[in-house]
C-alpha cells in the first residue's frame, strides 16, 4: 500500500515537472521560446533566400502571423510583423513587403517608433530595387512625420552615406548640409535636452564629413560646455584635440582642449591616449 | 600500478556487491538536479519574482529572457554545485566512506549509523570542502586574470601560442590538472576524520602526506575517471555554439549529464577506491 502510494507520488511529480519544464505556461518567457522557434525558421530564409523552397515561405510568414495575432500586447508581435515585411524583402517580393509595411503603419499608427521604422524599411525596399528617388521620398516624410525618433534622427545622415557609397560627392555635400541645417533646427527646437545634445553630435559629425574643422570643434565646444554635467563629454574633448592638432594645425587648442580633458575627466578612459597625445604635442 | 589496480578492482566489486554505496552519491546528484531545475525555472513565473532581481543586479536583465538565460546556466549551475559540494557533499562523502569503512571491515552497511557517524564530524567535513573549494575557485580565477592581463595588455602570443588558444584548450586543461592536483591533495582528509577520527588540521597535513607518499596511484585514481568528465567541460565551453546551431534546451541536458557522470560515476569511484587504497596502504603498515 506504502509502495503504491510512493508511485503514484512520484507519477505526480513527474507530471508536474514536464508540464513545467515544457512551458505550458503563458507568461513572457514562454512567448519568447515561441517567437525564438518561429525566429529560426525565418533564419533559413534569411541566410539563403533563393536556395529556399516556394512554399517556405508562406509556411514562415503564416507562423509569424499567427505569432502576432495570438500575441499582440507583447513587443515581440511588432517584431514578427517587421520580420514577415523582410522576409517578403529578401524574396524579392517588394509589393507584398509594402503592402505588409502599410499593414504595420496602420496597425501600430500610435507608436512613433514602430513608424518610423516601417517607413525606413519601406524605404529601403525601394533603394534594394535600385529606386532611388522612390527611398529618398520615403526618407524625406520619415525625417518630417517622426524626426525625434531614432530612425528619424539617423536618417539624414544615412541619405549622405548613401551618396558618399555611390561616389556621388556633389549630393553628399548638400545631403549633409541639408542634414546640418536640420539638426541645427532640431537643437533649437529642443534646447539642452537629450534630444538636443543628441543633434548637436549628429552636427558635428556633418561637419566632420565636410571637413568643415572650424565648425566641427565650435559644435564639439558647445557640447563640451552645455552638457557637462549630464554626460561625459571626455570623446567630444579627446575629439576636439585630434581636430585642431592633425587637421587645423593648432597645438595650443589641442593642448588646452587634452588638458580639459584630464582635469574634468581624471577617470575617464581616454586618460592614457589624452596623456600620450599631450606628451606627443609637448615634444614638438 | 599493482595499488591502483587493486583499489579499482576492490571498489568496482564493492559497488557491485553493495549498491547501497552508491545512496549518499545518488542523494547528492537529486539535490543538484533539483538546484538545476531551479536554476532553468528562475525566468520564469513564479520564480522570476524571487530571483530575478538577483540576476538583474549580478548579471544583467537579458540573462531573465529566452534564449539567453541558457549561456547564464552553465556559470549558475557551476557556482551553485560549489555551494551544495560544500553545504551537502561534504556530509555525504562523509557518510560514503563511513559505508566503505563498513564494507571493507565485512560489517553489515547501515545508513543510519554511517550518516550519524559523518554528523558528528560535520563541522570540519565542512571546513575541509570549504578550503579546497575556495583554494580551487580562487586559483581558477587567478590564472583567468593573469591571462587575460596579459592579453589586454597588447600581447598577441604567449609562447608562440596565440590567445585564442590559451583562453580556450589551454585554460581549460590547466583548470583540469588544478582540479586533480588539488582533490588528489585533499582526498585523504575525509577518510582520516571519518575512519581515524582524526582532528581537522590534522586529518589535512595527514592527508597532504599521504598524497605525496602516494603521489602516482592518487593522481590515477583521481585523474583516470575525472577525464570522463571532459566532453562535458568541452561542450559548457561551447554554450553559444550550442544554443545557435543545435537547440538552447541543449545546454540544459549537457549539464543534466554532467551531474549523472559527475555525481553518479566520478564521485562514486574516486570516493570509494581513494578510500579502499588508504585502507590497503594502512593494512601494510604504510600510514602516516
Amino acid at each position: 500500500m506504502r509502495h503504491e502510494t510512493m508511485k503514484n507520488i512520484i507519477v505526480l511529480l513527474l507530471f508536474v515537472l514536464s508540464a513545467t519544464l515544457s512551458g505550458c505556461a503563458n507568461d513572457q518567457y514562454a512567448i519568447e521560446k515561441q517567437y525564438y522557434q518561429a525566429q529560426k525558421q525565418a533564419e533559413k530564409i534569411f541566410k539563403n533566400p533563393h536556395a529556399s523552397p516556394p512554399n517556405e515561405l508562406e509556411r514562415v510568414v503564416n507562423i509569424l502571423s499567427k505569432f502576432a495575432e495570438k500575441h499582440p500586447q507583447s513587443n515581440l508581435a511588432v517584431e514578427a510583423e517587421f520580420n514577415i515585411a523582410r522576409l517578403y524583402i529578401v524574396k524579392e517580393e517588394y509589393a507584398q513587403a509594402r503592402t505588409q509595411i502599410q499593414k504595420i503603419l496602420d496597425k501600430y499608427s500610435k507608436s512613433e517608433g514602430a513608424c518610423s521604422e516601417a517607413l525606413f524599411l519601406k524605404g529601403n525596399s525601394y533603394e534594394i530595387e535600385n529606386k532611388w528617388d522612390a527611398a529618398l521620398l520615403q526618407y524625406k516624410k520619415l525625417m518630417q512625420d517622426y524626426p525625434i525618433t531614432l530612425r528619424g534622427l539617423d536618417t539624414p545622415i544615412y541619405i549622405a552615406q548613401h551618396y558618399k557609397v555611390k561616389y556621388q560627392p556633389d549630393k553628399m555635400v548638400v545631403a549633409l548640409q541639408e542634414a546640418a541645417v536640420h539638426y541645427q533646427a532640431l537643437a533649437a527646437k529642443y534646447p539642452k535636452s537629450p534630444l538636443a545634445y543628441q543633434s548637436h553630435m549628429l552636427l558635428a559629425q556633418c561637419y566632420i564629413e565636410l571637413k568643415d574643422w572650424q565648425n566641427a570643434v565650435s559644435t564639439f565646444s558647445s557640447i563640451a560646455d552645455t552638457y557637462k554635467d549630464k554626460v561625459n563629454a571626455d570623446g567630444v574633448l579627446l575629439n576636439m584635440a585630434l581636430i585642431y592638432n592633425r587637421e587645423l594645425k593648432d597645438k595650443v587648442k589641442a593642448k588646452e582642449a587634452l588638458e580639459r580633458l584630464s582635469k574634468e575627466y581624471p577617470r575617464s578612459r581616454l586618460i592614457k591616449t589624452a596623456t600620450a597625445l599631450l606628451k606627443e604635442l609637448e615634444k614638438k | 600500478m599493482g595499488q591502483q589496480a587493486k583499489a579499482y578492482n576492490t571498489s568496482i566489486k564493492s559497488l557491485k556487491n553493495h549498491p547501497a554505496l552508491f545512496l549518499p552519491f545518488i542523494i547528492f546528484a537529486i539535490l543538484e538536479v533539483i538546484t538545476l531545475i531551479i536554476i532553468y525555472l528562475v525566468p520564469q513565473m513564479p520564480l522570476r519574482l524571487v530571483l530575478g532581481p538577483v540576476i538583474r543586479t549580478f548579471w544583467g536583465e537579458r540573462f531573465l529572457h529566452y534564449p539567453a538565460n541558457f549561456l547564464l546556466l552553465p556559470k549558475l549551475a557551476s557556482l551553485s554545485r560549489m555551494g551544495l559540494a560544500v553545504i551537502f557533499s561534504s556530509l555525504l562523502s562523509g557518510v560514503a566512506v563511513a559505508l566503505v569503512f563498513a564494507v571493507y571491515n565485512k560489517k553489515q552497511i547501515k545508513f543510519k549509523e554511517a550518516f550519524r557517524a559523518a554528523l558528528k564530524k560535520y563541522s570540519s567535513l565542512f571546513i575541509v570542502v570549504l578550503i579546497f573549494t575556495l583554494l580551487f575557485y580562487f586559483l581558477v580565477r587567478l590564472v583567468t586574470i593573469v591571462l587575460v592581463s596579459y592579453f589586454i595588455a597588447g600581447h598577441s602570443r604567449l609562447l608562440f601560442l596565440k590567445a585564442g588558444l590559451w583562453m580556450g584548450p589551454i585554460l581549460s586543461a590547466i583548470n583540469f590538472m588544478l582540479a586533480l592536483l588539488i582533490q588528489s591533495a585533499f582526498v585523504y582528509a575525509i577518510p582520516l576524520l571519518i575512519i581515524e577520527k582524526q582532528k581537522l588540521i590534522k586529518a589535512v597535513i595527514g592527508s597532504f602526506v599521504l598524497f605525496k607518499k602516494l603521489f602516482i596511484p592518487t593522481l590515477i585514481l583521481v585523474g583516470l575517471p575525472m577525464l570522463v568528465y571532459i566532453p562535458i567541460i568541452v561542450l559548457n565551453s561551447k554554450t553559444a555554439f550550442l544554443i545557435d546551431k543545435v537547440f538552447p534546451e541543449f545546454v540544459l541536458w549537457v549539464y543534466f549529464f554532467g551531474i549523472v557522470i559527475s555525481s553518479l560515476l566520478i564521485d562514486p569511484i574516486v570516493t570509494v577506491s581513494t578510500t579502499f587504497l588508504y585502507l590497503l596502504n594502512k593494512e601494510q603498515g604504510i600510514g602516516l
